[in-house]
């Protein structure tokens, strides 16, 4: 519990500076924050306009695709938040041996990376999915309960893991294959296949989307939570996502043993 | 090697590194390198035995592509030897690399720990978090810092705003803010003007009598190895050639200079002469003396005995020459 409060305290210490960096450049940093909230808006009116013009995603009415969504901008919110800064440090710093200074600190390099990913961003996106998960929850006439609740935070915090497990995989290859940039663009059509609900995927896909590489945490059974249809499978969810979250970190540690750092 | 008294002591160090390589130039060949690659395997570090004593300055020099660096990166736990052990203050820079780490200073001298963007004393402040330094402890080591490199107000500007000399002040400080045991500077005056050089030189030994401090000091300025270190390590090729004093480095030279003024010029072209010397000017002849095949008090004595001698000059063959004599034995 020690170690947990140190290093959110380094966690928040560090967001502080990348707040304060981001002010140092006072018109890049409304822009930034602006351009996010108008792309975030634009969200929910693409799934507007999919389900008007479509059949929809079947089984789901309307509401609950809203539903869906503000979960899910909710979800992008946080992680982006989180992490998002992640990707744009990570592959110079590989690049040019900079990570390196990572090891000289007296924490573990791979809780450094992830310190150093907060992103202010995207804090926007967070409110923007609090907002429209009430106004769908209003909308669909749904009472909360502490259950709920509490199975919603469970799937919030395991799907953390899950998605920490992507991200140190990924920095696995990238250090065995330096250059990521373009890696971290297939992680990224990965994740988004988590923006649609399970019923638009069939047979091996739904397997793997529900169970195997539980993409369905994050946003797909929260919102079965709170529409009360969640299935018994989400277990299985929860497991193969603590799984992967042990994996990956036993082939980071395999993987920073290789580390061969850049030229003097 | 054996001691107790070592701070550091390196076994058998060994390095390498497999690195793709490309033997053409142009568009073909990285096209055709994205499905055959040759590789190469470079020694970087071979069976390096190191010890150093607590309280020591240690220089290690060599010519560029010698191993420093990895040397550097493999005491400081950043990289893994292919082979060897490494014991410093009885810890394994790996397998105890948070212990370890919380007792060194590491400032890589083309690489930043500061956050460009902001005033150096963010990055401090950052630093008293991650190191977990009691807040009137890190305002003492700050001041006593500031006051010795004369950065009270440098440590307020934005880092991207400073001169390079600034900069690397304020890196230094970084690297001791926690009051390290051992500090590792790899290049630390690279680029930087006399001035800035010298400030951080006595800040360097200061802190070294002080707090007995150990400095490793990879530079390629041999004025700060002679003014810095009580001892140096000579690399090349990623092995050690020496290992010990300066000035047992300069006795390892089989030359000494010889400079004789004489008081007529019929002397001196005699002594040109017969031993066939061509650096003269005037009545003055200079030559190196290799006294492995002459010996130098016999030389001397004959050279007083048979010719009128103004003066004579005698001196050890300088460092540089010495140095450079050894980087040139491939």
């Amino acid at each position: 519990m020690k170690y947990i409060i140190k290093y959110l305290s380094l966690y928040i210490e560090y967001s502080k500076i990348i707040f304060a960096r981001g002010t140092e450049f006072k018109t890049d940093f409304v822009l930034g924050i602006c351009i996010n909230l108008i792309s975030t808006l634009f969200t929910p009116l693409f799934q507007f306009l999919i389900y008007h013009n479509t059949r929809g995603y079947p089984g789901w009415t309307f509401d609950e695709i809203i539903l869906f969504q503000s979960i899910l901008l909710f979800w992008n919110g946080i992680i982006l938040t989180l992490f998002g800064s992640i990707r744009y440090r990570i592959t110079p710093m590989i690049i040019y041996g900079h990570f390196e200074l990572f090891l000289l600190k007296p924490y573990p390099a791979l809780l450094l990376i992830f310190a150093g990913g907060f992103n202010y961003y995207s804090i926007g996106t967070i409110l923007a999915g609090i907002i429209l998960s009430i106004y769908a929850l209003i909308k669909l006439n749904l009472i909360i309960g502490f259950i709920q609740i509490l199975l919603f935070w469970t799937f919030f915090f395991i799907g953390i893991l899950f998605y920490l497990s992507i991200m140190i995989f990924f920095l696995c290859i990238s250090f065995i294959l330096i250059y990521i940039f373009n890696l971290f663009e297939i992680k990224d059509r990965l994740i988004s296949l988590a923006h649609f609900p399970a019923e638009i995927y069939s047979g091996l896909f739904k397997t793997i989307y529900l169970i195997f590489f539980p993409l369905a945490i994050w946003t797909y059974y929260p919102s079965q939570t709170f529409l009360g249809k969640l299935n018994i499978i989400s277990i299985y969810a929860c497991i193969s996502s603590i799984l992967m979250f042990i994996l990956s970190l036993i082939a980071w540690n395999f993987t920073i043993k290789k580390y061969t750092g850049a030229g003097g | 090697m054996n001691n107790d008294n070592y701070i550091i002591e390196a076994k058998k160090l060994s390095k390498v590194f497999k690195v793709h390589i490309r033997d053409r130039e142009g568009m073909l060949s990285a096209l055709s390198s994205l499905f055959f690659r040759q590789y190469d395997y470079v020694n970087a570090a071979k069976e390096i035995n190191l010890g150093i004593i607590q309280g020591t300055i240690r220089g290690l020099i060599g010519p560029n592509g010698a191993g420093k660096s990895t040397l550097i990166k493999m005491l400081t736990g950043i990289l893994f030897p292919t082979s060897g052990s490494i014991n410093i203050m009885g810890l394994n820079p790996w397998s105890d690399r948070i212990k370890y780490v919380n007792n060194i200073g590491v400032l890589f001298g083309q690489k930043s720990q500061l956050i460009w963007e902001l005033p150096a004393i963010d990055t401090y402040s950052y630093y008293r978090k991650m190191y977990t330094i009691p807040i009137d402890s890190y305002k003492d080591t700050l001041k006593y810092f500031t006051n010795l490199l004369n950065i009270k107000d440098v440590i307020t500007k934005p880092v991207r705003n400073l001169s390079l000399g600034e900069r690397m002040k304020c890196e230094l400080v970084c690297a001791l803010l926690h009051n390290p045991k051992i500090v590792y500077l790899d290049e630390p005056t690279i680029g930087i003007d006399v001035t800035a050089k010298q400030s951080i030189r006595n800040m360097i030994k200061k802190v070294n009598k002080d707090r007995n401090t150990t400095f490793i000091i990879s530079t390629h300025d041999l004025y700060e190895i002679e003014n810095l270190c009580d001892e140096i390590t000579v690399l090349n090729n990623g092995s050690v050639i020496y290992n010990g004093t300066l000035e047992k480095l300069r006795m390892l030279s089989s030359k000494k200079k010889v400079e004789i003024t004489f008081f007529n010029k019929a002397d001196k072209n005699k002594v040109v002469k017969m031993w066939n010397l061509n650096q003269t000017m005037n009545n003055t002849i200079k030559f190196d003396l290799d006294v492995t095949k002459y010996s130098y008090k016999e030389t001397i004595i004959y050279l007083l005995q048979n010719f009128a001698i103004k003066d004579i000059n005698l001196s050890s063959i300088n460092i540089e020459t010495v140095i450079e004599a050894i980087y040139n034995q491939k």
